[in-house]
């Protein structure tokens, strides 16, 4: 992997680009086909959004990091940012860092660059976008800014053209007008005074995937088995349940809109006690109310499957931007003993697996599993290669129509009881919230709680996770624990550490419960200090490694709230102070 | 100073101004009384209904209450575009209630308010559609069968418009959103029975409920001048149409909601108690068709051929209408 160090001069490896513009200035439609024409071109990407609440009339910058190499995270810093107006645009400028070998583009007449962004060093400079595109009848000023970007990273004309007439499928004058509006931008690119054209592509970009995490843990699902969705809209969730509703018609499952959260995972539960596995996706608000229904789910040993887009909280928090901060509820939400499945993804191509895998563990152990995504996937799209299909399979484990003596929550060795699916011949039984017996009946003697309350932690101890519970890479003493989309960051910044000599381990936790002790204390064999990363304010993987590990090693925590994304220098600089103190 | 008043024709019609009216039916809007409880520099989008919908029922009740009122707001997009700093539009103590619980957090603080014996000081729950007929209904059905002394108002912009436009159970039938796409044989939004939450307020037998629209603002403010002249719970439901989300011109707003009322598509009306106490006749009745092709969300109905057998399916829920609550009756249509 190249590293921003060796970034300089015209064979660029990675290039960081950021549009911003008013509300329906087409910023957004803009990077999107930039996102597009690089991956046609067979780079790969990653695009990140940033905006007020979702709803027109607010400013939203488009981050495009568009790579010879595989990114899951941003880059430090950006290497232009074009501005198609500055409306409010320093309400990015924490989150579009720039510095003196930026460039600031924009247009004079939208007046002077504020001088927030100035402060940075970034060398301004002036194109006329608004005059450019006016000189094309119905050109517009995106489209000019795409063709300066494209321009500026050395994207190749034809995959910029055939990314936009992709985009804008009616053509005509309209596309007409829009590819002549980017060629003016190629060529006023030429005339900035720096430019980073990338190096050639590297392999063949054949099979590779434009998916946003959303997307991806929605495909994933459907791999998995889940045919019944229920969900009701918030953001940055929405996305999957709109994807879900077409996508789920063609392989003959069915998504309901529901009136609220509580209806949502009631109605999964209602599906998936009726024999359908079932998924609903949903953000921390949405996640608070559905958890006593997780609870039933549990007890009544129904799968369900929770897909939680974390966001920025608690309560309403920031809506559209990113935290990892629902660790806590996830894990400790629920009341009473109620052993369940936390999986967390580590990429956007991850969410297609993890999901999967969530769901195959949800059905064969006949619990509830909580997928923790977050907003850094879930509105993010990239480019990426087609995740290996690791071929989940297990299934929900059915009992025998007209069984003898059929027993629902029999006491098995493993835990996991045949489950009657209602319709099934002579095996019907009570499906129940209220402590109960092997065969269903509510009952209050301790001997049935005790008996119930270790047959379901046993079943989720009675199978193999395999290698899948965590990526595990790197040598030494040292290592850094960490999980989700803090994953990408690290592992860029261990990429840069290397040049400095240091050598540690990387342990990205996906299962998170039920907890992995041996297999993790075999992962940090020999490690002496140990660097858990995560993004939230009160070190809640911190806390629950403490509380559920027995972890030798010497642990110091790198959090910090979001919304601001980890970038790698950030933690290549951390790294390194904790390496040597 | 003294005031003559002029009868000109107009006056109650939809083109009369302020102007022309005699100081006490005057909007409280056109005063330079008015409290700009929700004001200007909030980020709605051009045209946007429930800003204007909003500004004249908050400033109507401020008005009603002596400037001594508080609002619980539930989440959405009146909550969304009048929040975030520093457009920070609310000139009075409103708290954000988050999603479906703004009734019973009203309900809390009126509680609040009689124990202390603040009686002067009154409280509002506003919400839109989803917060309303979706995932605030438990808690509004609770309010009003304590009959707390609370005045309800949903903005209905039929769909949820914050977070993309999906459906609520408050979208017309056979419009497309997000999650009702126009395809496959019956495009659009199911032909349901909807949730019509006025008549299921009514259904509480609730002492006030009242249904208006962004076009006819004076009426607006006089039925929450009525409302908020009454103690217990009271339910406004405000049709504010969404540019973005139905696909109108955002210069449009009030003609949609006038047609919406011409049509006989919404009713607009006030009850008391559970009875029909007042009907807004329809004046120039309008086929259904002259409602539904300015908006994109009914593009799919006008294609080549039209879906005419589904255009007559909602021209009938209006004709319905029009029988239900007496909206034409044969003295008044023309």
């Amino acid at each position: 992997m190249n590293t921003a160090t060796s970034n300089k001069g015209d064979n660029a490896t990675s290039v960081s680009l950021a549009l911003a513009g008013s509300g329906g200035a087409g910023v957004m439609t803009a990077g999107n086909m930039l996102l597009e024409a690089a991956a046609l071109a067979g780079y790969f990407g990653l695009m990140t959004r940033t905006s007020g609440p979702q709803i027109r009339g607010g400013e939203a910058a488009a981050m495009l990091r568009i790579a010879t190499y595989a990114v899951d995270g941003p880059d430090d810093r950006f290497d232009a940012l074009i501005a198609v107006d500055w409306l409010n645009i320093t309400r990015f400028s924490a989150e579009i860092p720039l510095d003196a070998d930026s460039l600031l583009i924009g247009d004079p007449a939208q007046g002077a660059a504020p001088e927030a962004l100035l402060e940075s060093g970034a060398q301004s400079v002036s194109v006329e976008f608004k005059t450019l595109a006016k000189s094309i009848k119905s050109g517009w000023p995106n489209m000019v800014a795409l063709g300066l970007l494209a321009g500026f990273a050395g994207l190749p004309q034809d995959a910029v053209e055939a990314a936009i007439a992709k985009s804008m499928k009616k053509g005509g004058d309209a596309l007409a007008a829009s590819i002549a509006a980017m060629h003016l931008g190629l060529s006023a690119a030429q005339k900035l005074p720096r430019r980073m054209p990338l190096a050639p592509p590297q392999g063949a970009c054949s099979g590779r995937w434009l998916v946003t995490g959303n997307q991806a843990a929605g495909y994933g699902a459907i791999r998995g088995g889940v045919r019944f969705v229920a969900a009701y809209p918030i953001t940055p969730a929405t996305e999957l349940l709109e994807w879900m509703a077409p996508a789920l018609t063609r392989v003959g499952g069915t998504l309901v809109q529901a009136e609220d959260e509580l209806a949502s995972i009631n109605m999964i539960l209602g599906a998936s006690y009726g024999g359908v596995p079932s998924l609903t996706a949903t953000s921390g608000p949405g996640l608070s109310l559905m958890i006593e229904a997780l609870g039933l789910g549990v007890t009544a040993e129904i799968p369900l499957v929770v897909v939680d887009v974390m966001r920025t909280g608690p309560s309403t928090g920031i809506a559209t931007k990113t935290e990892q901060g629902d660790v806590n509820i996830a894990l400790y939400g629920l009341h009473g003993d109620a052993p369940h499945i936390v999986v967390a993804p580590n990429s956007i191509g991850d969410c297609v697996r993890a999901t999967q895998w969530a769901v195959t563990l949800a059905e064969s152990l006949q619990t509830p599993a909580i997928v923790l995504s977050d907003q850094s996937f879930g509105q993010a799209r990239a480019v990426i290669d087609q995740p290996a299909d690791l071929a989940f399979t297990s299934r929900r484990k059915l009992a025998e129509p007209n069984a003898k003596d059929y027993k629902r929550y029999l006491l098995t060795d493993s835990g996991v009881s045949p489950m009657a699916v209602p319709g099934m011949a002579g095996i019907a039984y009570t499906a129940d919230g209220l402590e109960h017996n092997e065969r269903g009946t509510p009952s209050s003697q301790a001997s049935d709680h005790l008996a119930q309350l270790d047959k379901r932690r046993r079943k989720l101890a009675s199978i193999d996770y395999g290698d899948y519970w965590a990526d595990v890479e790197g040598e030494g003493e040292l290592a850094v624990i960490t999980f989700g989309s803090c994953t990408g960051p690290v592992r860029e910044a261990f990429a840069r550490a290397k040049d400095d000599g240091l050598h540690a381990r990387l342990i990205s936790l996906r299962l998170l419960s039920p907890v992995q002790p041996e297999r993790l204390a075999s992962a940090l064999a020999g490690v002496r200090r140990a660097l858990i990363v995560e993004q939230n304010h009160s070190a809640q993987f911190l806390r629950y490694l403490r509380a559920e590990y027995d972890i030798a090693a010497q642990m110091t925590s790198f959090h910090r709230p979001g919304p601001l994304p980890f970038r790698p220098d950030e933690i290549h600089r951390r790294l390194i102070d904790w390496s040597r103190s | 100073m003294s005031y003559q008043p002029v009868k000109f024709y107009q006056t109650g019609t939809f083109t009369v101004g302020n102007r022309l009216l005699p100081p006490d039916v005057r909007t409280v809007q056109s005063t330079q009384r008015r409290t700009n409880s929700l004001n200007s520099g909030h980020r709605a989008c051009q045209g946007c209904g429930e800003a204007l919908g909003a500004r004249f029922a908050m400033d109507a009740a401020m008005e009603a209450s002596e400037r001594k009122l508080i609002a619980a707001n539930a989440t959405g997009c009146l909550e969304v575009f009048s929040t975030p700093y520093p457009e920070t539009s609310w000139q009075i103590p409103w708290i954000h209630s988050v999603f479906g619980n703004t009734a019973a957090v009203a309900t809390g603080i009126a509680a609040a308010l009689k124990v202390k014996g603040r009686t002067d000081v009154r409280v509002v729950a506003q919400g839109g559609d989803g917060g309303t007929t979706d995932i605030g209904f438990g808690c509004l059905s609770g309010m009003f069968e304590r009959n707390d002394d609370v005045l309800f108002i949903c903005y209905d912009n039929e769909a949820y418009m914050n977070t993309g436009v999906q459906r609520s159970s408050a979208t017309p039938a056979a419009a497309r959103t997000a999650t009702t796409m126009a395809v496959g044989s019956e495009p659009g939004n199911v032909f349901g029975q909807g949730k019509n939450v006025p008549a299921i307020a009514m259904a509480h037998e609730i002492p006030y409920v009242a249904t208006a629209t962004v076009a006819d603002l004076h009426d607006l403010e006089a039925k929450v001048k009525t409302a908020m002249g009454m103690r217990g719970a009271r339910y406004i439901h405000i049709l504010v149409p969404c540019p973005l989300g139905w696909g109108h011109a955002s210069h449009d707003t009030i003609r949609i909601a006038r047609l919406a009322k011409e049509t006989g598509l919404f009713p607009v009306f006030e009850a008391a108690h559970g009875e029909l106490t007042s009907v807004s006749r329809i004046r120039h009745q309008h086929a259904v068709e002259d409602y539904l092709r300015p908006q994109k969300r009914f593009a799919h109905l006008f294609g080549d051929p039209p879906r005419r057998d589904v255009i007559d399916h909602l021209q009938a829920l209006a004709d319905r209408n029009i029988r239900r609550y007496g909206l034409l009756d044969a003295k008044e249509s023309v």
